[in-house]
């Protein structure tokens, strides 16, 4: 139903999009997920053209809609686009909102209209709201009747753009409500959303949108229980991180420590965890320090919300090897700590560099040797 | 506002304005003699001879340039200024109307009257000058002298002259502020007076199809360079400076010139001319009221000077307001084009019209844009306060349509709308409601505004005001009249205004809805 091929968008030197290829036939619903400032929103505007794309084609029934003949508005009315910031008519009542695209646009007469329309507020569950005017109902409320507005044109598809985004935690069940209903009914549909259990149980396919392009996509199960991509597993574990770059063997050790105590106090994480990464961070560090050669390293601490778990990845330049398996590399307490502290230890040559990754045991480790 | 408030504040008004001019005219003590002049305030019509005669001769004098022998009337008894300066016989036209004014001299200076030509015209000076010879030996000219000079020029009746509905045209100018026994509106609205009559005569003998442009006497002059009209009658003396840049006529009159003084110990003033008051009207304040405004209104039909006043009015402030709309939403098109040429030309057109004062805007459209075209006056004012009310309107259209939520237009867009379709749809009604506190606002402006289309000829309600009281010689009764309309039309136009304000609110369609 809609072919997408190539499409790139570009905003002066930014450029927003890359190289998307997305094929959405008819009755499924695509969530597209993905990190802010990933062109999510970018993409969905392209489709209806509120955005001219920078290149690419876009074929919406066999038809190209780039083409120079091509008849975008009579296209847009096939498909309907909800917005997150609802973007209801302000001088029309909610009721008047779902019949002047019929009036106007499709040449309904009024009775037959408004009959359509206030079927379609009480579809939505706000039949007794239809003559209040959109300042008088909650972000919810007005959400619910710009889904019944896009409704109003009868749509091949909607396009929802973050439609819960700008709504207080309390309304958005009753928005996706609605959408789980649609689904159910079979309505073709776009969804950009950060709602991700909403996503997984509503959506046919999931795409993963990272810095312009799909990089990963595949069913809601495969794609939020088994993602193959790191960037993907990431994202889905929630996972936030830190990192630090350390050039030298004499590295400012305390400021590193700062960061990892604010980055904790910033994910709710107990002083003590922060005390025990600092410690494994120094002694990590200094292991990998001692190494021969010049001193290169990334020192990433990845703290999975989902998931609860949090992970310390080590890379360096040098020799291939582990260099925990280093026999140089110096004992005592420090390496006492991190193998009392590790549920596992993974050792990866990445390109030129050695990786070392730790997955913590628990996050209520007791701090040792203080 | 109520309706019932509305006329008690009016009457305070005018009982405020009433007393200080009361206190005032008992204040300045009367002008003894000439030799006071040299240190006192004189009154003289803007740009005449008499201007530049009390300019030279009482150089230590303060000279106060009007516009209208009413003015002289109104400045002299509130004590403005302690001499008038002018024609004789205009001199003693007032003074027979008003009992406390007194001819100090009549002997100043003799002066030729004469009609006014382009320079190197040879198409009608010499016609009108053997028509001159003409009339001075039959002994029409004499006749006339006796009919307007001798007795109460308001009194006094043009006879019948037949002048050609076509053939040649013949624009003549002059100024009705000149005042009788020279140029003067009869109650049919025919001009009438001396000067007038010598026209009609001369049209009627050399067959012109006659136009009569009643300007501001200060623009005549410039009227006639840029040959919106062929010449001036408007009682005007030939003086170097003047034949410098006009060709005169022979003389049609040799005029002296006189002093107006207020009387020593004035007699008790009347309100209105001796000559309205009627026996059977009750004196006292009620009937000096009465008498007023049987003077300024009933008096020889003078209402139909006010009411055909009021049609220009509204009719030049309608009209402007409509071209200024369909004008300024062009502008506002433009000043919003993505193209940097187009939006330049708005933000300049803006730029160069609100700089410019609205009454330079008008002489220059008249007098230089359509200097070579005869264009009616009123068009020209509809013209100059259309594209006036279009630079200032263009903004607040700008502001209210950049003040609607653009998101509403997109969600218009994704819909399926065309530009066009979502700005009228959905842009419009919502930036009208932001624009119309203040598009009011303007267009009350606007209306004030027009009073200024005297300048151009046009003859509108302040212009009917002063003609009033240029033959009543009523200083504050016309003016209050003339304001009291003004202040009616604005409160009416206001309420059609408030009407529609009512009609594009959403939330009272659907009270009334509801009502329904």
């Amino acid at each position: 139903m809609i072919k997408v091929e190539h499409l790139s968008k570009r905003f002066g030197a930014l450029e927003v999009l890359k190289d998307v290829n997305v094929l959405i036939s008819q009755g499924e619903v695509i969530s597209i997920i993905g990190p802010s400032g990933s062109g999510k929103s970018t993409l969905l505007r392209c489709l209806n053209l509120l955005e001219r794309p920078s290149g690419g084609q876009i074929e919406i029934a066999g038809q190209d809609i780039l083409a120079p003949g091509a008849k975008v508005p009579e296209l847009r009315r096939r498909m309907g686009m909800v917005f997150q910031s609802f973007n209801l008519f302000a001088h029309l009542t909610a009721l008047e909102n779902l019949t002047i695209g019929p009036v106007r646009l499709l040449g309904q007469r009024r009775a037959m209209a408004e009959a359509a329309g206030l079927e379609l507020l009480k579809m939505v569950g706000l039949a007794e709201k239809a003559d209040s005017f959109p300042d008088e109902l909650s972000g919810g409320q007005q959400q619910r009747v710009a889904i019944a507005r896009c409704l109003s044109m009868e749509p091949e598809i909607i396009l929802f753009d973050e439609p819960t985004s700008a709504l207080d935690p309390t309304m958005v069940g009753e928005v996706l409500a609605v959408i789980r209903r649609l689904a159910r009914q079979g309505m073709t549909m776009a969804i950009v959303t950060h709602e991700m259990e909403f996503a997984r149980d509503v959506s046919t396919r999931v795409l993963y949108l990272d810095q312009g392009a799909i990089y990963e996509e595949g069913t809601p199960t495969q794609l939020f229980d088994t993602p193959r991509r790191e960037r993907t597993q990431d994202f889905i574990g929630k996972v936030r991180s830190l990192s630090c770059h350390v050039a030298s063997a004499d590295f400012d050790r305390y400021a590193i420590f700062g960061q990892i105590e604010q980055f904790c106090e910033k994910h709710v994480l107990t002083a003590q965890t922060a005390r025990t990464v600092q410690q494994l961070a120094e002694a990590l560090l200094a292991i990998h320090a001692a190494r021969p050669g010049p001193v290169d390293i990334d020192f990433v601490m990845a703290y999975s919300e989902q998931r609860r778990t949090l992970e310390l990845r080590v890379d360096s330049a040098g020799a291939p090897g582990n260099p925990l398996d280093d026999p140089q590399a110096p004992g005592g307490p420090g390496r006492a700590l991190i193998d009392n502290a590790a549920a596992d230890l993974v050792y990866t040559r990445l390109g030129d560099r050695n990786r070392v990754t730790m997955r913590l045991k628990s996050l209520e480790l007791p701090a040792i040797g203080t | 506002m109520t309706l019932a408030r509305l006329p008690i504040g009016w009457l305070l008004l005018t009982a405020a304005l009433a007393l200080t001019a009361c206190d005032r005219g008992a204040a300045p003590g009367a002008t003894a003699g000439l030799a006071d002049l040299a240190r006192g305030r004189i009154a003289v019509f803007t740009g005449t001879a008499q201007d530049l005669y009390a300019t030279r001769t009482f150089p230590g004098a303060q000279i106060h340039r009007l516009n209208s022998q009413a003015d002289f009337v109104l400045a002299l008894k509130i004590g403005k200024v302690d001499a008038a300066i002018t024609d004789a016989p205009g001199i003693r036209a007032i003074a027979r109307e008003n009992p406390d004014l007194t001819v100090l001299a009549d002997d100043l200076y003799d002066t030729p009257i004469a009609a006014a030509f382009r320079k190197g015209d040879d198409r009608v000076r010499p016609r009108f000058d053997r028509f001159l010879a003409a009339i001075e030996a039959d002994g029409t000219l004499a006749a006339m002298r006796q009919r307007w000079f001798t007795g109460d020029p308001a009194a006094a009746v043009m006879p019948p002259i037949a002048v050609p509905p076509s053939g040649e045209p013949l624009r003549v100018g002059t100024s009705l502020l000149v005042g009788l026994p020279f140029v003067g509106m009869a109650a049919d609205g025919q001009f009438t007076g001396y000067d007038m009559e010598i026209v009609r005569r001369f049209a009627a003998r050399e067959g012109f199809r006659l136009e009569i442009l009643p300007l501001e006497f200060d623009t005549l002059i410039a009227a006639l360079a840029v040959g919106k009209i062929d010449m001036i009658v408007a009682n005007l003396s030939i003086t170097e400076e003047r034949a410098r840049k006009v060709d005169f006529s022979a003389p049609y009159d040799q005029e002296q010139t006189a002093v107006l003084v207020r009387k020593p110990n004035p007699a008790a003033p009347a309100a209105g001319g001796a000559r309205h008051s009627l026996k059977d009207w009750a004196f006292g304040p009620i009937g000096a009221l009465k008498a007023s405004v049987y003077a300024n209104f009933v008096f020889e039909q003078r209402w139909r000077l006010i009411a055909d006043g009021l049609w220009a009015t509204i009719l030049i402030s309608v009209a402007s307001t409509l071209l200024g709309t369909v004008l300024g939403a062009v502008i506002c098109y433009l000043r919003m084009s993505s193209q940097p040429v187009l939006r330049r030309f708005g933000a300049g057109y803006i730029f160069l019209i609100r700089g410019l004062p609205v009454l330079l805007l008008l002489m220059l459209i008249f007098y230089v844009v359509f200097a070579t075209v005869n264009i009616d006056p009123v068009i020209v004012a509809i013209i100059a306060f259309g594209m006036n009310f279009a630079a200032y309107v263009s903004e607040m259209f700008r502001s209210g349509i950049e003040g609607v939520d653009r998101g509403q237009f997109e969600a218009g867009i994704a819909m399926g709308f065309t530009r066009l379709q979502g700005f009228i749809h959905i842009v419009m009604p919502q930036a009208t409601r932001r624009i119309l506190p203040v598009y009011r606002g303007e267009f009350i402006s606007l209306i004030k505004m027009t009073s200024i289309v005297g300048y151009i000829g046009v003859q509108d309600l302040t212009k009917a005001g002063d003609l009033i009281r240029s033959r009543t010689f009523e200083a504050f009764f016309p003016l209050l009249m003339v304001a009291a309309i003004y202040f009616l039309i604005i409160w009416v136009l206001g309420l059609v205004l408030d009407h529609i304000d009512r009609r594009t609110d959403p939330k009272r369609r659907r009270h009334r809805r509801a009502g329904a």
